[in-house]
């Protein structure tokens, strides 16, 4: 979903015309207020945000996303060709900005990578959910012989290190191997570094 | 008649002595009649004789008192004349008037007959000789009355002793009744012999001078005066005395015995004796003081009367001279000022020209009197200024501005006003009507207007410029719009997703925002492009809206609203619309400005237009700025005089000189509560 925030109505609608016929959808904003008011802001989308408004302005709104922990990509629509405030947007974490009138082929390829990099994210963000559900069902032992096995560590050396049988380790080993539904030790590799991906 | 016995009391009281005058000569008889009728304490009754035979007839009837005969009345002879009336019984005095003083000799000397030289008379010369005369002869009858009864006592000598004692007292009561006579009269009587030394002098100089008689025999009148006045009545007297003179009323100052002074009244008569020599002069003294200080009252007053006379008289001339200066300022008002000045009637004819429409028409003003307007301006000229006549006949003053054709000086810029002329009812009979060349006036405005527009002009691009990137972005919205819309449409129509419906909406989007845009830049274009002065009557709401054009970007970009507020119904006004536009796109820009400090809630930018009373439109942009310190607001309407830093301090100047130009005038008002209000008014064009 492609939010677009501008006070000009002729603007407003053109563009989400525009943006119609290029297969992408989009909700329109007379001010910023509307837009916290209405949007769903944890959702996956793009906000098209012009800089002047009446009231609340572009950066304005930038900075409560930010405040919110939105990470909506933000793509800055201005006519004016301001570049400290330009400046001071990309610095706030804008994505990108297009000068009135737009270079509209350039935007909406600009906007179809931002929802490619969303939905790249999103899908990211629910495996390494995934994963982190995955390791939090085994038990601390598991998660120690698990941590052990990652490193490249064989049965013998771990019941050794842990002051168990190899007997035990082996049965951990089975039981942790079901729990991650891994069937072999790349298997198991793969996850570990999941897991640590989404921890960061 | 006067009585001996019974002395008078006061002068009211004395009774008239009678003269006759003989005389037939009218200017004699008016002479002598005048000068008998000087003022002296007895009054004469002044009987008139034309003949002997009247005056005869005259002195059988009426007691008279003293006859004067006129130089014409001497008849062939005087003596016979003077005989004749001396036959009459009782005749009295006579004074004889003569032209020629070398026939006194001829006359008879008798102490009744008194002559007086014509050319002597005056003054009441005749008036104080008649009195000495009239006077005299009474006291000689009485004395001749006592002789006549002493020489009867005498006679009746030869009878007892007792009657010679009661003649004895006869006598002694005569003279005590001649003395009592002259001492109780209020003047002194006085003798002096021929040498000026008193003989005889009665007591009542006594109260006059304070001195007893017998001090004053023996001494002459000079020996009474200070020595200046003696000298000046002496050298009087000399030609007196020479003459033989009777002189009267002679005035002279005299020191009393105290050392007061007392003007005395001097009248005497000579005493001749038998031979006709002068023995010495016979006369009264009498204090004319008091007289004198009224005369000298009386003279005073006069004098001031005189004085005052004078000073009015200078006055009236004064007057007089400023009248006529002010006629001859009126005249030169009228006639010398450069402005034709007429008086016209119902009729529409002139009924009085000043020269100055000579000199602008070419027509005399008598040919001008009674002349139709129409007929002396022509149709052209006439039908422009009809209306104002007309208002002007229908009693109104009229006061326009406008264009006539001359025929020498061709056409010309005049101001005309015209004040009706009513009659005693309130009608309408005319007007009074001046019109003055205005033409260099009208000029001298045109290069000033040219100047003004020139330099408006050049604070238009200057403000053009600062208006740019607002305008630019502006025109942003449009453009972006449109080429939003083009893309749209041809991606749809490739895909097909577009029907006819939704194109036809579309492309009515595009031309509506390309429409737009061609708008702003056509506001810009006319707000900057070179151009003439336009006076037209204009919309008050079309100008609010064309400013707002341009300066609605402006005020977005600042985040503040401007409430509008034009009243409905408003007259049109006489503008140059793009110079009125300038005036309150400044004093809108110059609001925004001064509110920038402030948080968009606080910031609130009313533009207001309203009718207000004379047919004007007021015109005003009111700020919730920080208002305008007193010292600044002394010089804001002063060119370079900026409180911005990148002012050119020339808006709110040029806005005036803009405003003063549409005849209005831009004001600054500090608002109540907070900020400043520019104000200014525009009259109403004409409908």
């Amino acid at each position: 979903m492609v939010y677009i925030v501008d006070d000009d109505e002729g603007v407003r609608e053109s563009l989400t015309l525009v943006l119609r016929s290029a297969g992408i959808s989009a909700r329109s904003f007379a001010s910023a207020q509307d837009f916290l008011h209405q949007a769903e802001l944890q959702q996956p989308g793009c906000v098209l945000l012009d800089l002047r408004m009446p009231g609340m302005s572009g950066l304005e709104l930038q900075e409560i996303l930010a405040e919110r922990e939105s990470r909506l990509p933000i793509i800055i629509i201005s006519g004016h060709g301001n570049v400290p405030v330009a400046v001071q947007a990309m610095r706030g974490g804008a994505v990108d900005f297009f000068e009135k009138p737009f270079d509209l082929d350039r935007l909406i390829e600009r906007i179809r990578e931002c929802l490619v990099q969303e939905t790249e994210r999103s899908r990211h963000d629910s495996r390494h959910q995934e994963v982190a559900h995955l390791v939090g069902t085994l038990t601390p032992r598991e998660r120690e012989i698990f941590d052990l096995l990652v490193q490249g560590e064989m049965n013998k050396s771990i019941a050794a290190r842990l002051g168990i049988s190899i007997r035990t380790v082996e049965v951990h080993r089975a039981n942790l191997m079901s729990k991650l539904e891994a069937s072999n030790m790349s298997d198991l590799v793969r996850l570990a570094m999941e897991a640590a991906q989404a921890t960061q | 008649m006067n009585d001996p016995d019974q002395p008078p009391t006061n002068d009211a009281e004395r009774p008239v002595a009678c003269v006759l005058l003989l005389g037939t000569d009218p200017t004699w008889v008016q002479t002598l009649r005048a000068d008998l009728d000087h003022p002296w304490p007895t009054r004469l009754q002044t009987l008139r004789a034309s003949s002997l035979g009247e005056a005869a007839k005259a002195l059988g009837e009426t007691e008279i008192d003293l006859v004067v005969v006129a130089p014409d009345a001497h008849g062939q002879s005087l003596d016979d004349t003077v005989a004749r009336l001396r036959s009459v019984a009782a005749a009295p005095p006579i004074l004889v008037v003569r032209e020629d003083p070398g026939q006194t000799a001829v006359a008879a000397q008798s102490s009744a007959v008194f002559h007086l030289s014509a050319d002597g008379l005056g003054n009441g010369v005749l008036t104080g000789y008649a009195h000495c005369a009239i006077q005299q002869a009474r006291n000689q009858r009485q004395l001749a009355e006592t002789h006549s009864r002493l020489e009867r006592v005498v006679a009746e000598r030869a009878g007892a002793i007792h009657e010679r004692a009661r003649a004895q007292e006869a006598l002694e009561r005569s003279e005590k009744r001649f003395r009592d006579l002259v001492e109780t009269t209020s003047d002194w009587i006085w003798e002096v012999d021929a040498t000026g030394v008193y003989t005889y002098a009665s007591p009542k100089v006594t109260e006059l001078l304070g001195y007893a008689p017998e001090e004053v025999v023996g001494k002459t009148p000079f020996d009474f005066m200070p020595p200046e006045e003696a000298e000046r009545v002496a050298a009087l007297f000399r030609d007196v005395v020479q003459a033989r003179r009777p002189f009267s009323e002679l005035e002279n100052l005299n020191l009393r015995r105290d050392g007061t002074p007392v003007v005395l009244e001097t009248s005497g008569i000579p005493i001749l004796d038998d031979d006709g020599n002068l023995a010495g002069y016979r006369g009264i003294d009498r204090d004319i003081s008091q007289r004198k200080r009224n005369e000298d009252e009386l003279h005073a007053y006069h004098t001031q009367l005189e004085a005052m006379a004078e000073r009015r008289s200078a006055e009236l001339m004064e007057t007089n001279r400023r009248l006529q200066q002010s006629e001859q300022l009126r005249d030169a008002v009228l006639e010398r000022l450069p402005v034709c000045i007429s008086y016209v009637d119902a009729d529409q004819r002139y009924r009085y020209n000043n020269r100055r429409y000579e000199d602008w028409f070419g027509v005399s003003t008598q040919e001008l009197n009674g002349q139709r307007i129409r007929d002396l301006l022509g149709e052209a000229t006439y039908a422009g200024v009809r209306p104002y006549v007309e208002r002007a006949l229908a009693g109104e003053e009229m006061d326009y501005e406008g264009q006539i054709d001359l025929p020498v000086a061709g056409r010309r810029w005049v101001r005309a006003i015209y004040v009706p002329d009513h009659d005693a009812q309130g009608g309408v009979i005319g007007y009074y009507a001046i019109v003055m060349d205005i033409s260099q006036r009208k000029q001298a405005e045109e290069i000033t207007r040219r100047h003004m527009a020139e330099l408006a002009h050049a604070y238009r691009l200057a403000t053009a410029g600062e208006l740019a990137t607002e305008l630019a972005h502006e025109l942003n919205q449009p453009l972006t719009t449109i080429n939003n819309y083009s893309e749209a449409c041809l991606r749809m129509l490739t895909t097909g997703e577009m029907n006819r419906t939704e194109l036809y909406d579309i492309l009515e989007r595009i031309s509506q925002q390309a429409h737009w845009a061609a708008d702003v830049i056509r506001r810009l274009r006319q707000f900057v492009g070179p151009r003439e002065p336009q006076f037209a009557a204009y919309d008050v709401a079309r100008l609010v809206a064309e400013v707002m054009q341009l300066v609605e970007a402006d005020a977005r970009a600042q985040d503040t609203s401007i409430t509008q507020d034009v009243a409905q119904g408003l007259p049109k006004v006489r503008v140059d619309a793009i110079l009125i536009e300038q005036v309150i796109l400044n004093l809108v820009r110059n609001a925004l400005d001064a509110m920038q400090p402030y948080p968009p809630e606080q910031r609130h930018l009313a533009l207001t237009a309203r009718h207000m009373t004379g047919n004007q439109v007021q015109f005003s942009v009111r700020d919730t700025g920080p208002g305008v310190p007193p010292a600044v607001a002394e010089h804001l309407f002063e060119p370079f005089h900026s409180t911005k830093q990148d002012g050119m301090g020339m808006g709110l100047a040029i806005s005036r000189s803009i405003v003063e130009a549409h005849d209005g005038k831009l004001d600054m008002t500090s608002n109540d509560d907070k900020g400043t209000t520019f104000s200014f008014f525009l009259r109403a064009a004409e409908p």
